[in-house]
């Protein structure tokens, strides 16, 4: 049994191959149908009403729910990171799901490390960049906290603030790429283990758990922890 | 220069986790992907509608402002009302009285009136009355004169002589005249 991520071509630029794996082609699948939705509601959007209904219904409650999401998380002057997150949440947790439908066999692209880890360097980023937006210099400094007698930087403990400041994508990119990785080796294990006639109804069970509930957990964490360190990042010493 | 070609051949094989270029490579296309992504979902999906309920929550917050406006202003003009009601009830105490009070005037005068008019009927009567005695006691004088004339004759025809006549006349007279006062 299998749980490599395949290959099914490459694009080679120059010297440098990149190869395109089933990531590749589950994220696309992930973005063609967020990018239907998005033009379908686009164009719906002309006719929605003061009072939501069906589509404008769900719609809205989406980002409401979001929006609220958001300002618990970090507070309302980060709603500028509004589209990227959403965008996070909505292409995490899509694909964090998409294993619950066996027939399109796509395996989830959170399961690639490569997947998890560039939304994990992106927040990582995001939280330095507005660290010092937010404190300026003082968020340097803050790598050398705490001060000695109250005031003075200690240059000791500056490599125990880097290590966790680096140790911050990687357990988020690690978390979420494990979890969902360890969902779909077992939902494989138990697809190539058991007898066709047992392939019914019991894997519902297991999808629940592992793609929907596991899947829907760690989007959650995913995203209320970047927010939680971005909204750290720029909290001052008040 | 870059040369970009999609090929199939001599593919390496897949793999679970690596750390190398190849992740770095494909850390670059997700991001790329991711980005495309957001600036996509941003412009059609989560700024217009995000904006869309911002409005939308303004110009509720602004009917429901105006709303309490409108209410105020209907609260004030409801004080207004009941006060002029007020003022209305007072003036309406005030003209009652006031026509009670010149009823009351004018029954007390009709009564007066009536009275005086009743005393001067009265006095009318009395008058009537002393009048009327008055006649009826010179008709009873001429009567009884008439039957002293009469009986007078009739004792002058038995023969009587004058003085037993004058005695006779001033008996009948004063006899006639006690009885009628009397009655």
């Amino acid at each position: 049994m299998n749980f490599d991520i395949q290959n099914f071509g490459s694009i080679k630029i120059g010297s440098l191959e990149l190869w395109i794996t089933q990531t590749h082609i589950a994220t696309w699948f992930v973005m063609g149908i967020l990018i239907c939705f998005a033009v379908v509601v686009r164009i719906k959007m002309n006719k929605f009403k003061d009072v939501p209904k069906g589509l404008q219904n769900v719609v809205e409650l989406m980002v409401e729910t979001f929006n609220n999401f958001l300002k618990d998380s970090a507070g309302e002057k980060f709603f500028f990171l509004g589209s990227w997150f959403f965008t996070v949440f909505a292409v995490v947790l899509l694909s964090n799901i998409i294993g619950i439908v066996p027939i399109i066999a796509l395996r989830a692209p959170t399961a690639d490390w490569s997947f998890t880890v560039t939304l994990a360097m992106v927040t990582f980023l995001l939280i330095h960049i507005i660290g010092v937006r937010y404190r300026g210099f003082g968020y340097v400094k803050s790598m050398f906290e705490p001060f000695l007698f109250g005031k003075i930087p200690n240059l000791i403990l500056f490599p125990l603030n880097l290590v966790g400041e680096l140790a911050r994508p990687i357990s988020l990119s690690f978390r979420m790429f494990g979890n969902v990785l360890s969902g779909t080796i077992l939902m494989g294990l138990f697809y190539g283990m058991v007898p066709v006639f047992l392939r019914f109804f019991i894997p519902s069970f297991l999808h629940a758990y592992f793609d929907l509930f596991s899947g829907v957990l760690q989007t959650y964490v995913f995203t209320v922890l970047s927010l939680s360190f971005i909204s750290a990042a720029a909290a001052t010493e008040e | 220069m870059f040369d970009i070609v999609l090929t199939a051949e001599g593919l390496s094989p897949g793999r679970l986790f690596g750390l190398d270029q190849q992740t770095l490579l494909q850390a670059g296309s997700h991001l790329l992907n991711v980005g495309l992504l957001a600036i996509v979902l941003s412009w059609l999906l989560y700024k217009p509608v995000r904006n869309m309920m911002q409005k939308r929550t303004e110009r509720i917050r602004d009917q429901l402002d105006h709303a309490a406006d409108e209410l105020a202003k209907a609260g004030e003009l409801k004080a207004l009302y009941e006060q002029k009601l007020r003022d209305i009830e007072k003036e309406k105490d005030v003209i009652i009285d006031a026509a009670r009070k010149q009823a009351t005037d004018t029954g007390r005068r009709l009564v007066e009136e009536a009275k005086e008019e009743a005393e001067t009927v009265k006095t009318r009567a009395h008058a009537n009355v002393e009048m009327e005695w008055e006649h009826a006691q010179s008709g009873m004088k001429q009567a009884i004169l008439e039957v002293s004339a009469a009986m007078a004759g009739k004792m002058v025809a038995a023969a009587l002589n004058k003085e037993a006549q004058e005695k006779l006349f001033d008996e009948t007279m004063a006899e006639l005249e006690g009885t009628s006062w009397r009655s």
